[in-house]
């Protein structure tokens, strides 16, 4: 039997702005890497938090600070935009169980679904209907009434509802403590044998410790 | 006239393993970067804390699980050793104060060796207590009569107020955890808080300088 691939699942929630500019870097580095397999899984940041009684950066005012100027110089250098929203923080539910949704039946769209600019550069409310349908009708251009179709599961599926429950109670119990998180598992690594990288700031090592290439921040433009 | 410098200014406390790869990576950057004005400065992280009203990591079990690894995994990717010692954390204000005093009364060289030395995450070697901590400094003074008036120096009310106003200096500038890093670009008075041993990429960029990777270089030792 052939040895496992070396693979990335990236845990996720819409709300977090490293979450948003991870993602984007994180899609740019993998360009390099194409023999990992890259899983993105949804899960409810705030869950996870209530779980293991973490708390947001953003209940600390210095923290919260911080990040804003931290993710704008990160946005200069990297050249990946950024704009802070001024309605923060929202619930991310929804969105979130569309997103499970998609996983399921859109395999194909999904990760275009994930790489939307609506909440961190264009500032729109994502925890509205209106807004993720008109996020998602780019995508879905030739049939929109799936959208909702999506939407509907999103609230009512009972079944995509546990699974997005599931996707966190999972994150909870691999240690995830916040987002994006990173489970990294090394070429020819038995099952279990998962490394956590937790932020947006790992990626130089997360490379180093599959041994692939890492282009440097200065370089994601050009990737 | 002189080219303008920048500047970094860093506060940090021995007690934090992030601290100590920092200054570590931080005294390894600067060495190719021109015209980069760099001070170290102790404070007493339970008082950053404590005016930013937040908590160690460790404070949530799979922070402090998930630390660990990654302190182990930045060793590997940096070639700098580190050991987590068995008494974690200790009470670092004697040390702070010492440092304070050796910075006062030594060379820049000095003091940055005094810091980087690694009595603690390598050692494992109980720096709360001040016989320990006057001999791991003694060597580097080369006395251990210096050693033992500097420790005995820390109990001076001015000692004291450093690492106080170093603190409270951190707090206002926005610091909540350590290490962080005060920058200013050259030509401005504007300061920039970088918070974590992991923004030097971030840093390099922002001051126009070249970043050199994780990786240790085949250097010599110096």
């Amino acid at each position: 039997m052939a040895a496992a691939r070396a693979s990335i699942v990236c845990y996720y929630d819409l709300i977090s702005p490293y979450t948003y500019m991870g993602f984007k870097l994180f899609n740019r580095f993998r360009k390099q890497w194409p023999n990992v397999d890259v899983t993105f899984r949804p899960m409810l940041l705030g869950g996870v938090m209530n779980e293991i009684k973490n708390q947001p950066l953003f209940a600390f005012p210095s923290k919260k600070s911080h990040m804003i100027a931290d993710l704008d110089r990160i946005s200069k250098v990297t050249g990946v935009p950024f704009t802070f929203p001024q309605k923060f923080p929202i619930n991310t539910v929804l969105p979130m169980r569309v997103l499970t949704a998609l996983q399921v039946y859109e395999a194909e769209k999904y990760e275009q679904c994930i790489d939307k600019d609506e909440y961190f550069i264009n500032g729109r409310d994502i925890s509205q209907a209106d807004i993720i349908s008109q996020a998602l009708s780019p995508i879905f251009s030739t049939d929109t009434t799936k959208i909702e179709s999506y939407l509907q599961r999103a609230s009512q599926d009972q079944e995509i509802k546990k699974m997005f429950k599931q996707y966190t109670d999972e994150a909870i119990a691999k240690g995830v403590f916040g987002a994006p998180t990173f489970l990294v598992r090394q070429a020819g690594a038995k099952e279990g044998e998962e490394m956590l990288f937790f932020g947006s700031d790992r990626f130089e090592m997360m490379a180093a410790t599959l041994g692939v290439p890492y282009a440097g921040l200065t370089s994601v433009s050009k990737l | 006239m002189s080219t303008p410098r920048s500047s970094i200014l860093c506060y940090f406390d021995v007690v934090s393993p992030y601290s100590y790869y920092g200054v570590k990576l931080l005294n390894r950057y600067k060495a190719q970067w021109k015209n980069v004005d760099v001070e170290l400065r102790p404070v007493f992280l339970a008082g950053v804390f404590s005016g930013a009203k937040n908590q160690a990591p460790a404070h949530v079990a799979a922070k402090g699980a998930y630390m660990m690894a990654d302190l182990d995994r930045l060793s590997t990717a940096s070639g700098i050793p580190l050991t987590f010692p068995s008494n974690f954390p200790v009470m670092t204000v004697p040390a702070s104060r010492l440092l304070v005093t050796i910075k006062k009364n030594e060379s820049v060289v000095t003091y940055e060796q005094c810091v980087e030395k690694e009595a603690y995450w390598v050692e494992d070697k109980d720096i709360g207590q001040q016989e320990i901590l006057v001999s791991t400094v003694a060597p580097i003074l080369g006395s251990a009569e210096k050693a033992a008036k500097y420790m005995q120096q820390t109990s001076e009310k001015e000692i004291k107020q450093e690492v106080i106003n170093n603190t409270n200096d951190a707090i206002e500038a926005g610091a909540f955890g350590a290490p962080t890093f005060i920058i200013k670009k050259a030509g401005s008075d504007e300061p920039h808080m970088f918070f974590g041993s992991d923004r030097f990429e971030v840093i390099a960029s922002f001051l126009g300088l070249p970043y050199d990777g994780l990786a240790a270089k085949n250097s010599a030792k110096l």
